[in-house]
């Protein structure tokens, strides 16, 4: 426990380097097998709301018949959801910066590690599977093959998901593999808080961790108190669906709604928090400050996380629970935007005065403030019980929660990934391609999802799969259209961008001026991380080294 | 690397983790297992409130509380026993954490037993209501968790026969007394909350 | 000013919408503000650059700590007070049950303010239509206005509505925004919505949709309201009713029309006609020949009401659970020509 194995490594063939990566216990390359893996389903899943966007570009379409629609919904928001955001931010990012940025050469369990990551493609491959062979029954009209999917959306709210009203072998899937998912990732936070708590080289005390390992800290806290309990939702679903239980009865219908949200409310701090750690490495590096009030970033980022167990209950406010108790889950959703609002203001404070290096992860990072304002500010106004129960399950909502994933941990991602790509693979992504998928990006983003708050005040439902024309939703639809594809070129840009990779020279040593642990070290680092320990004397230690000056010491 | 940072080993020497990786591990996965029994339990009494009155379903209510009273008491001795042997471990003594896994372990498998009696004896099935099926969740969630520590309990004793602990390597015997304290811990609530309120 | 706004909830609503959106307008605009200026005015222009390194400043920080407080506690104590006066939309599942459990006086009030109601209509979520039964209007008698689809619901201007609300499979919910909040349709249990539209003069139409996803055609499931001036609604509901209420003309019934709805509608879920799509297995007997069996649902011969012919058939398909209490077939809410077609073709199952 206190050593790690020495890894063996296997070079030089195709078939060595599988068998290495199916057998190894190394974070960086657990890590790396999380991103690619979970970057693929969110190209599967965006290809999915493709297919929503087509069908929704103009009224009455046919090109998806309803349960078609009905599935392909459902899976885009369990996929990115489930299968993109949690798995590349927790398992991905985390896995392979976490023991760089606190100086040790792996995770405390890496054998476990290996268990979480296998867990997680396991049960991808059993919810993804189920959409393909349901996409390929509805194109090629097989309709057994339609069975694979569940249609109950990313809810799946009883008794909808009941045996009785979605009797298909998809909806036990999903319900498999969100326990499987559930599991991967309890056994992650495990491992992280465990990694972060004993294995951080010597001098690192709690203030001077890095931002992105403190913000890791708070979500790996976040999965361990939040998913367990919707494991035991997920269990008492299936038992009903296949023992004939009655936990989930009609006429105790919400108590999923309680069970599910008291997780998935916390889960979208989770797929934020990290991608808010990543901001806070990315914006003082290349603004050449330090963060501003790091102490305050920190807290804020533990109120976050503590507040986000005491709001679940704003998605259900037209639902039919008891005034006093939607009062309190008022107040507190409310509150929620003051630790944040101290988050976007100290991060404003980092840039302000600073020395602004606008390559594509500052660019990123624009791209991240000002569309989660957005988001956040229209959370605000749906916790406003009486807005809400204009809103809820409008586009508007689909319109907030798009600008606080898309715009808040989607530009954080990719953020990350043009920072981090020297590091994972030893290269640098291009910068004219990098600016160019930004520009598209941010474009195609605000093209898609701006006009959906129109439309849910025009009172376009979510999660219809045809709208009649004369309702004034036709142009805000088609513009979320062609935005759609933007994205979708955007992506394509990226992933060319990556592809040239290959033919691009070494990349220099810390090509940033990163100042955390994990650009004290090769790039790609070794499978050990560091020749030696390092011993940390404050926040910056690359900072330090690279000056001559002394930082300040917390 | 071209950074020169102050250093603190020899090249290669492993890595020393600052606490018991281990204990710490077990710890987590407890709270998590916490959280998840908090999650079952706040169904039960929600559909409680919301039953108005009506729970347990009038003919539903366990008919003695003898048998869970009994195996109570079965799994508090599994308990002494195992703390027994863990603390004869933590003096030295191989032959205390021996005897002392293997009661509890026995008395674990006892407690099972007498569980899946009990479930026939209730008189009354997961299928036929919230509360049926609220009942049979708590004991077979926790009998689960009974079977995972028994069969845990039986890996140490055969490592401990094989005389792989002493007292300074005794980390799996420590994690494995705090679950089953934690599974003791969570019968008495489950007892508590199925019987006796 | 995007908010529709017919009834007094919606205008009350609006208005708290109006407020907070003005904050959101300015708190958008300061961060956008500070944004972009910090990256023109900041922007590295020479490669060496060293900016002072800042490490915080507890007063700032504490002022943009304390400001969104104050500006979070000012939008709740507007929406509490805006809850506070509006009429229904916040009503709970089912008011009575409500406070009895938690003896909460705002749900008392607000029991008391939903029963002064002139026009009640129960309405049933369907997958995927609504059905409207009224109960009665100024003792003009009960009707249900279900025929399946395209139906719309009929209310009077300057009366108060009460919508109660029920669903006999899925969650929906009952949203038409220009009226007010929308509230789920649950299983189980009931929810009122409580609304009262302003007289124009004219008529008014409304629509809306059902807002939970529910399945399949979830996105067919449109509310549309129509509102006719007192007089003019009179005049429909003593037609309605008079039409509804009607007693059946067996004569016109068409058992192919009744074939259709049994073998592709709600019944072939459940039962069970050989060599059609009837195939369902919930029902205890096969139709095939049931116009042959002795009673219907097996009731012993004694019963007045058990006997095969069209009244008795009439008034099972109706209601069920009047002729047999505690059946396991459910009130399909037929109309009556559908359950005129029902018969006939039920009775030609020799
Ligand atoms: C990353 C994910 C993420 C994040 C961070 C958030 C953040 C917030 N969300 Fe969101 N939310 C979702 C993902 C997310 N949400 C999803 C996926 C759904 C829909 C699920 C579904 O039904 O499918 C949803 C739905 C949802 C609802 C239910 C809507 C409905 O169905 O009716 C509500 C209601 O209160 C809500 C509120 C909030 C609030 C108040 C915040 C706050 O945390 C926001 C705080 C941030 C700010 C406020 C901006 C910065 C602050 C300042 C600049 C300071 C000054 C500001 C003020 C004084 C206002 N969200
Ligand atoms: C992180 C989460 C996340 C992300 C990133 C996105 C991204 C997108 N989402 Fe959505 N979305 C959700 C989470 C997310 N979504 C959730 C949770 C729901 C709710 C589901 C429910 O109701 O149950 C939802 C629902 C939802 C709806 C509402 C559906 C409905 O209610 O009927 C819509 C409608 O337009 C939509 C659109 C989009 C679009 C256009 C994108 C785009 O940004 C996607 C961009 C990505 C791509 C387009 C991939 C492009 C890649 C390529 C093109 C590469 C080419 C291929 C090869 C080289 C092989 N999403
Ligand atoms: C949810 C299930 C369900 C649906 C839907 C349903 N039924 Fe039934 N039906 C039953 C059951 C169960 C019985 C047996 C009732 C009993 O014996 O108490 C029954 C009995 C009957 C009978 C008497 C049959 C006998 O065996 O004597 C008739 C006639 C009938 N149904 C017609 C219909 C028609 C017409 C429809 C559609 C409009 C319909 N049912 C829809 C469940 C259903
Ligand atoms: Cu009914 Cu959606
Ligand atoms: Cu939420």
């Amino acid at each position: 426990m206190a050593s790690i194995p020495v890894p063996v490594t296997r070079r030089g063939s195709a078939l060595g380097g599988l068998i290495d990566i199916l057998t190894t216990v190394d974070h960086k390359k657990i890590g790396l097998v999380y991103i690619v893996s979970s970057f693929i389903f969110f190209i599967l899943s965006g290809l999915l709301a493709l297919g929503i966007r087509t069908q929704l570009a103009v009224p009455n379409n046919t090109f998806l018949p309803p349960e078609a629609y009905n599935m392909v919904f459902t899976m885009h928001g369990t996929g990115m959801i489930f299968l993109f955001v949690i798995p590349i931010l927790t398992g991905g990012f985390g896995n392979y910066l976490v023991p760089l940025q606190i100086g040790a050469r792996d995770m405390a369990f890496p054998r476990m590690n290996a268990f979480s990551l296998w867990m997680f493609i396991f049960a991808a491959i059993l919810i993804m599977t189920g959409v393909t062979l349901a996409v390929v029954g509805y194109t090629a009209q097989i309709p057994s093959l339609t069975q694979f999917s569940s249609s109950a959306a990313w809810t799946a709210y009883v008794p909808l998901s009941s045996k009785q009203f979605s009797p298909q072998i998809g909806m036990d899937l999903w319900v498999l593999g969100v326990i499987a998912l559930g599991i991967s990732s309890t056994l992650g936070a495990v491992n992280f808080l465990v990694t972060i708590y004993a294995m951080r080289a010597p001098g690192m005390t709690a203030w001077r961790m890095p931002m992105f390992t403190w913000s890791m800290t708070v979500t790996a806290a976040m999965i361990l108190v939040a998913t367990p309990v919707l494991t035991a939702a997920m269990i008492m679903l299936i038992a009903d669906r296949q023992f004939g239980t009655q936990f989930f009865s009609t006429s105790n219908a919400r108590l999923w709604q309680h069970m599910f949200w008291f997780y998935s409310h916390p889960a979208v701090y989770i797929m934020v928090v990290p991608a808010m750690g990543m901001l806070s490495e990315i914006l003082p590096v290349f603004s050449r400050k330090p963060i501003f009030g790091p102490k305050v970033i920190i807290l804020s980022t533990v109120a976050i996380g503590v507040l986000g167990f005491t709001t679940w209950a704003h998605h259900m406010f037209v639902s039919g629970i008891s005034p006093e108790v939607e009062r309190f889950f008022m107040f507190t959703t409310m509150v929620i935007a003051v630790p944040t609002g101290v988050k976007i203001f100290n991060w404003i404070a980092t840039m302000w005065g600073g020395s602004l290096n606008f390559k594509t992860p500052l660019l990123m990072g624009f791209g991240f403030l000002s569309t989660f304002v957005v988001g956040g500010i229209t959370g605000v106004v749906q916790g406003a019980i009486p807005l809400d129960a204009e809103v809820h399950n409008s586009y508007w909502v689909v319109a907030h929660f798009h600008y606080v994933l898309f715009g808040g941990s989607v530009f954080g991602i990719f953020g990350g990934l043009y920072y981090w790509m020297p590091k994972f693979t030893g290269k640098m992504l291009d910068e004219k391609l990098g600016k160019l998928h930004f520009w598209t990006m941010f474009v195609g983003f605000n093209l898609t999802f701006f006009p959906m708050h129109i439309l849910g005040l025009m009172g376009m439902p979510r999660r219809i799969a045809v709208y009649p024309d004369g309702r004034g939703w036709e142009v805000s639809n088609l513009v979320a259209t062609i935005g759609a594809f933007m994205i979708a070129l955007s992506v394509l840009i990226f992933i060319i961008n990556y592809l040239g990779l290959a033919r691009r020279p070494k990349a220099p040593e810390n090509p940033f001026e990163g100042n955390t642990l994990e650009w004290a070290t090769d790039s790609p680092p070794a499978e050990y991380n560091f020749k030696k320990i390092p011993v940390v004397t404050s926040a910056r230690p690359l900072w330090e080294a690279r000056t001559g000056q002394k930082d300040i010491e917390h | 690397m071209n950074v020169r940072l102050r250093t603190s080993s020899r090249e290669g020497m492993p890595f020393r983790a600052r606490a018991n990786t281990g204990l710490l591990g077990a710890a987590a996965l407890i709270v998590a297992e916490s959280m998840f029994f908090l999650g079952v339990l706040s169904a039960w009494y929600y559909l409680q409130v919301i039953s108005l009155g009506n729970w347990p379903p009038a003919a539903l209510r366990p008919r003695t509380f003898t048998l869970p009273l009994i195996n109570t008491a079965i799994i508090l001795v599994s308990t002494l026993a195992l703390f027994w042997g863990e603390r004869g471990i933590a003096a030295g003594n191989k032959r205390r954490l021996t005897i002392g896994v293997a009661v509890a372990a026995a008395t674990g498998l006892l407690f099972m037993a007498m569980q899946t009696v009990e479930f026939s004896g209730l008189g009354f099935r997961a299928t036929g209501s919230a509360y049926g099926s609220m009942f049979f969740a708590l004991l077979v969630f926790h009998l689960l968790r009974v079977f995972v520590g028994v069969a845990w309990m039986a890996v140490v004793l055969i490592r401990s026969l094989m005389g792989q602990f002493d007292q300074k390597r005794r980390t799996v015997v420590q994690a494995c007394a705090m679950y089953w304290y934690f599974i003791t811990v969570i019968w008495l609530i489950v007892f508590a909350v199925l019987y006796l309120l | 000013m995007l908010f529709p706004t017919i009834t007094q909830d919606a205008q009350l609503i609006g208005e708290l919408y109006n407020f907070v959106f003005v904050f959101a307008v300015l708190i958008f605009l300061l961060v956008e503000g500070l944004l972009i200026w910090t990256a023109y005015k900041y922007r590295r222009r020479a490669a060496g650059e060293a900016p002072v390194q800042v490490h915080g400043n507890n007063l700032a920080e504490l002022t943009w700590t304390v400001l969104p407080g104050v500006l979070i506690a000012m939008i709740f104590g507007l929406t509490v007070d805006t809850m506070s006066k509006l009429t229904a939309a916040g009503s709970i599942n089912n008011p009575i049950a409500h406070v009895h459990a938690i003896g909460d006086r705002e749900a008392q009030a607000r029991v008391e303010r939903a029963q002064k109601v002139d026009l009640v209509v129960e309405v049933t979520g369907k997958q995927w239509f609504w059905a409207y039964d009224y109960t009665d209007y100024d003792g003009l008698g009960a009707f249900g206005l279900s025929s399946g689809v395209g139906d719309e619901l009929v209310i009077p201007a300057g009366k108060n509505i009460r919508l109660d609300m029920t669903s006999d499979n899925v969650i929906h919910a009952w949203w038409v925004p220009s009226l007010g909040g929308m509230r789920y349709v649950n299983p189980g249990d009931r929810s009122y919505i409580w609304f009262n539209v302003p007289d124009t003069g004219k008529e008014q139409v409304f629509l809306g949709q059902c807002n939970v996803f529910c399945g399949k055609d979830h996105a067919l499931m449109v509310a549309k309201v129509r509102v006719l001036p007192e007089v003019q609604f009179r005049a429909w509901y003593s037609a309605t009713a008079t039409a509804r209420n009607q007693p059946p003309d067996f004569t016109k019934g068409d058992a192919a029309r009744g074939k259709e709805i049994f073998t592709t509608g709600v019944c072939a879920s459940c039962h069970t006609v050989a060599g059609t799509k009837a195939q369902g297995k919930v029902a205890p007997r096969e139709m095939t020949t049931f116009a042959s069996l002795p009673t219907i649902a097996q009731l012993p011969a004694s019963d007045p009401k058990a006997t095969i012919n069209t009244q008795n058939l009439y008034a099972w398909l109706k209601n069920p659970a009047a002729v047999k209490p505690g059946t396991a077939m459910p009130n399909n809410k037929l109309s009556n020509r559908d359950a005129v077609d029902l018969v006939t073709y039920l009775l030609t199952l020799k």
